[in-house]
């Protein structure tokens, strides 16, 4: 995928305009059953504040609570890899594989191995993977990346995902019945559970005091996989921990309500020891998170817990659609996470952004995410990452705002220009604003010459 | 350094300063006297799941029997509800598992789920392989919300534990709703009213 054009990417998928309304529409209906599910406690914001400094106080001791969760999972008879960056990751994972001669691995969510493009890796030393979450198994059978961290398929109808399961599962043409759909993949998917040689998962949470780490899904994929297969590998970014399992009380009670809208997932599974005779792996993986730590404006991006509120609040996602970020993780957050990866080529990321604020108020460990979209511009535009001609245009509009009387003689030409030769303000080339929008009719005189005439 | 220590050295150097943790006084929070058993049933339902009260562990056995007779693989692994099955250790014949009884030992009101561990399940695929899964907790178990629920469990006292609230369930196909997704299609709790756990 080409990087740094989320604009041009919106672009593409903004064409089909009633597929724009239906996934803006979409979304915010999600949002809501957000809402409904938050108001309905009456110690939601007491959550959302121990949730936050529950996450701000691991930051600060995270060395110690990552040396703890260690040596307790290895207590409990858990091997446990580290992992510098991506490559490190996949090495790993493919060693584990290797001994255990694994051909197939059925693998649940886990927005960690797509930022580490795991599959291509596995797949590329002809090991099957396959994604077992409903949404990812529908992408990945298209050869799509997921759209959206809890919704990966939400930028497709039922009839795209008739379609690519008549193509790849066989299942009758033109049904586009979403039990009919469920049931089909149910009965693709069971096979894979059960060949498996080996099932990968993410982490939602690692709690330090007892080792143990804890996966959370809808649909039971992850246990599916983790139960049935010979070995089990659980894999997490460093900021994964809390502290003990009581404080899992808080992240559980605000996690389905801030995705879904839901009281909790249908499952909330609890991973300390192997089976007897089996074997489990955790790869604790860095990739430039130990890095985000160390920027101070832009360390509270590692409290995130991926519920996705900031993507179904989002204006500019709801309407550009996940593929338009060009990243693992997309959306408010995503744009947040996603320059500390890769400056150059996320540099858009965080103009892609309306700074409303509705992300940071959603946000159950309120992250600052809005506040850090904007710190992102100004460090992006520092080390020289924006465009020329948005650089000049800038250039130009802080030189007009800071001489009064260039503004006002600029003003009264942009009017004149406005009433007389508005066909250079409606040409798209020129005037890139009025690409979705209308022109406001040109007013007569300025703010300042109606308020010096009738102070 | 290796791997390891190269990453923590990083974190080390770049964490900020110590941030306090704090105490989670929940019980300031909860209001009490709420109806536990029917805002439990509310909940559960409302994920998908449904609930029968039942006044001891011999109507459970009864419920067993009654599966048992419609024949198809049942299992029931809760000692107190009668014979207990020995359970196959085959995937495949696992595949054909109807219904499984299960003992769970907490209950949440506010979300519906019931705290379930691998010594009572005795194989960990059971509650998702299984096409019915059947959840037997006593009514003195329901507490309120998650906090008190983890002060009840010891989450590693077993090599896995799960929070199981309804069946398994999807809405990746267009936001609509799908019960039976890859675990059981049917969840029902059945709450016994009159023995003490």
């Amino acid at each position: 995928m080409k990087t740094g054009i989320h604009a041009a990417l919106a672009k593409d998928f903004i064409r089909d305009e009633a597929r724009t309304d239906w996934h803006d529409e979409t979304l915010w209906w999600i949002r809501q059953k957000r809402d409904k599910a938050a108001h309905n406690l009456l110690e939601w914001e007491q959550l959302r504040q121990w949730a936050s400094e529950i996450k701000e106080h691991t930051l600060s001791h995270l060395h110690e609570y990552l040396l703890e969760f260690e040596q307790n999972a290895i207590a409990n008879g858990v091997q446990v890899h580290w992992a510098a960056d991506a490559a490190d990751h996949n090495r790993i994972i493919k060693a584990i594989a290797d001994k255990h001669h694994v051909k197939k691995i059925v693998k649940s969510k886990s927005m960690l191995t797509e930022e580490c493009h795991l599959n291509e890796y596995l797949e590329s030393s002809g090991i099957e993977v396959i994604d077992t979450d409903l949404g990812e198994r529908i992408v990945q059978l298209r050869r799509e990346p997921p759209s959206h961290i809890v919704l990966p398929a939400i930028h497709l109808k039922k009839q795209d995902v008739s379609e690519t399961f008549h193509a790849h599962l066989g299942t009758e043409s033109g049904n586009n019945d979403p039990q009919y759909l469920v049931a089909s993949a149910r009965l693709h998917l069971r096979r894979k559970f059960l060949e498996a040689d080996l099932a990968i998962t993410g982490v939602n949470f690692a709690i330090a005091e007892t080792g143990g780490i804890i996966v959370c899904t809808n649909e039971g994929n992850a246990d599916m996989g983790a139960h049935a297969a010979p070995v089990h590998i659980a894999c997490m970014g460093i900021e994964k921990i809390i502290p003990k399992a009581e404080h899992l009380a808080v992240f559980t009670r605000l996690l389905a309500r801030s995705a879904t809208g839901q009281a909790i997932t249908s499952y909330t599974s609890h991973f300390h020891r192997p089976r007897p005779g089996r074997e489990m792996h955790i790869v604790i993986v860095d990739n430039g998170r130990s890095r985000q730590l160390g920027r101070t404006d832009f360390r509270n991006s590692l409290k995130c817990i991926r519920c996705a509120a900031c993507f179904n609040t989002c204006p500019v996602y709801r309407r550009s659609g996940g593929h338009s970020y060009h990243t693992a993780v997309a959306g408010p957050i995503g744009s947040i996470l996603n320059p500390n990866l890769d400056m150059k080529a996320n540099a858009d990321l965080p103009f892609a952004s309306t700074l409303c604020g509705s992300c940071s108020n959603v946000c159950p460990v309120k992250i600052n995410i809005h506040e850090q979209l904007w710190k992102w511009r100004q460090v992006i535009a520092a080390e020289g990452y924006i465009s020329g001609s948005k650089k000049a245009g800038m250039k130009m509009m802080g030189y007009v705002l800071a001489r009064p009387k260039i503004y006002r003689f600029a003003g009264s030409v942009a009017r004149w220009m406005l009433r007389h030769f508005s066909f250079i303000a409606k040409s798209k080339k020129l005037n890139p604003w009025y690409k979705q929008r209308e022109m406001p009719k040109a007013p007569e005189k300025s703010f300042r010459e109606w308020y010096l005439k009738n102070r | 350094m290796n791997t390891k220590e190269t990453i923590l050295a990083a974190i080390k150097a770049n964490q900020p300063a110590p941030a306090r943790l704090p105490v989670i006084d929940h019980h300031n929070l909860i209001a009490d006297g709420a109806d536990l058993t029917a805002l439990f049933c509310q909940n559960l339902e409302a994920g998908g799941g449904s609930m029968q009260r039942l006044p001891d562990m011999t109507a459970v056995q009864q419920v067993i029997n009654e599966k048992r007779a419609a024949g198809g693989l049942v299992l029931n692994i809760i000692p107190l509800a009668g014979d207990i099955d020995v359970v196959p250790s085959s995937l495949e014949i696992l595949d054909n598992l109807q219904q499984v009884f299960i003992l769970g030992s907490v209950a949440v009101a506010e979300n519906g789920a019931v705290w379930v561990t691998e010594s009572k399940m005795l194989n960990r695929i059971l509650p998702f392989i299984s096409d019915q899964l059947y959840l037997v907790v006593y009514e003195k178990q329901l507490v309120s919300t998650m906090h008190d629920a983890y002060e009840k469990i010891k989450t590693n006292d077993d090599g896995f534990g799960v929070f199981i609230a309804s069946p398994s369930k999807t809405a990746d196909i267009e936001q609509s709703l799908v019960i039976g997704a890859h675990g059981a299609r049917e969840l029902v709790v059945l709450v016994i009213a009159n023995e003490v756990a």
